[in-house]
């Protein structure tokens, strides 16, 4: 479940990032860390990014890896919320479409940071506990690991 | 654990011979457990291989995906910017510091239009106002002086749009066909945060609206962009030109001034020193 829910997550914020290109340039730009040419890179591939560990961990493949890489981004995501916070940017953190300037009081940085923290715990549980029921690597691998974990 | 072997239904089964074939799959699921327990080590070096299959065709869709979208954006590459041919016969000329000046000297009011060719909000004053400013010049009642600024030069992906265009407009202005070309970009003006018009495209508007030969040099040339810069960074510093948008007095684009002072775009002097 906790497999489901933040493939959903990655999913959802992927999927709305790679509808919206511009948007999402500016966003990436907003948070004013990169020169524009690197932001250029990261606005593309960051949807692609996301997308890819959505369904990675929909299908359960490679869980534990997808799960790890999930941690870094969502690191990378609070450094950026959090730097913008402390520079006392006015922007949107974009994390699902949309992102860049806002008016000073419509900032939502304490809403954002518990958000990501809230996602940075699914994404840490499931580097402890990857393999779940119906993904594919209890399906794939070792039979063994299912009761490994129905043991006491 | 119960993915033992089935039983294999011999061809007529279920007939006495057969019957003590439960006893013996007990024992043999006993026996894989044993063995798969057995092989456990190797179950997980196949896990980290599969992994590494997995993290590979991962990045290979990150790859391919980031190259498939930095490509230039198709709905501006490639395809010629639709030519908007504006009738006017009214003076233009370039000054010095790059700034277009475009209508009668002995006009009795003046404009000036600080716009930059990617900002949404310019599109939108163009839209509102572009045609009430033309027929003003046409009629010798107003005389516009447009300065060219490259204030979202980051904010076009690539970035650059801003001021390619600024410094193809003043190249248009030098070639004779400075309201064809401006009226052309505000038309179809791209998307902020999306890739602009490339330097092919902007030369050859200058085509379709009738510039000399010249202009696609000058457009490649880039050579307006020191006055470009220049202008953007006396607006910014001007205190007449400052407006409070909230967060305390800054210049953004448009800021438009009628007779001298900063008029907003749907404001009655705007619309006094028009008609």
């Amino acid at each position: 479940v906790i497999r489901l829910g933040l493939a959903a997550v990655w999913l959802a914020s992927g999927i709305l990032k790679a509808l919206d290109p511009p948007q999402t340039y500016l966003a990436v730009l907003a948070y004013q860390v990169l020169s524009p040419t690197v932001c250029s890179v990261v606005a593309a591939g960051l949807p692609i990014l996301e997308i890819g560990l959505g369904v990675l961990l929909l299908a359960g493949l490679a869980t534990r890896t997808a799960a790890v890489l999930s941690v870094a981004l969502l690191l990378v995501f609070l450094a950026g919320v959090g730097q913008a916070w402390a520079r006392g940017l006015a922007i949107d953190c974009g994390c699902f479409g949309g992102g860049g300037a806002v008016a000073a009081d419509r900032t939502r940085y304490g809403q954002e940071v518990l958000r990501d923290l809230g996602f940075l715990v699914l994404a840490a549980w499931l580097v402890v506990r990857p393999v779940t029921r119906g993904s594919l690597d209890a399906l794939l691998f070792t039979r063994t690991t299912p009761s490994e974990e129905d043991r006491p | 654990v119960t993915n033992g072997p089935r039983p294999t239904p011999a061809p007529g089964s279920g007939t006495g011979p057969h019957r003590n074939a439960a006893p013996r799959r007990g024992r043999s699921t006993r026996a894989d457990t044993r063995s798969v327990a057995a092989a456990r080590g190797s179950g997980r070096a196949h896990a980290g291989t599969v992994t590494a299959i997995a993290v590979v065709v991962v990045l290979a869709v990150v790859v391919f995906g980031g190259i498939l979208l930095l490509r230039p954006d198709t709905s501006t590459a490639a395809a010629a910017i639709p030519p908007v041919t504006v009738a006017n016969s009214a003076p233009a000329s370039v000054a010095a510091d790059g700034t277009v000046v475009l209508g009668q000297p002995r006009a009795p009011h003046t404009l000036e239009v600080y716009e930059d060719p990617l900002c949404p909000i310019c599109g939108q004053f163009e839209h509102a106002n572009g045609a009430d400013i033309r027929s003003a010049v046409d009629a010798g009642r107003v005389q516009v002086r447009y300065h060219l600024l490259n204030l979202l030069e980051a904010r076009s992906n690539q970035p650059g749009y801003s001021l390619a265009a600024s410094n193809a407009l003043i190249c248009s202005a030098e070639n004779g066909a400075f309201p064809s070309y401006h009226d052309s970009l505000f038309a179809t003006q791209p998307e902020e945060g999306a890739a602009g018009y490339a330097d092919d495209q902007l030369a050859a508007l200058g085509a379709a609206v009738g510039t000399g030969p010249g202009f696609g040099d000058c457009v490649h040339s880039a050579r307006h962009d020191p006055q470009i810069r220049a202008q953007l960074s006396a607006a910014e510093n001007d205190p007449a030109l400052l407006q409070d948008s909230g967060s305390g007095p800054s210049f953004g684009t448009p800021t438009v001034l009628a007779d001298g002072r900063v008029a907003a775009p749907d404001s009655p002097q705007l619309a006094a020193a028009l008609h």
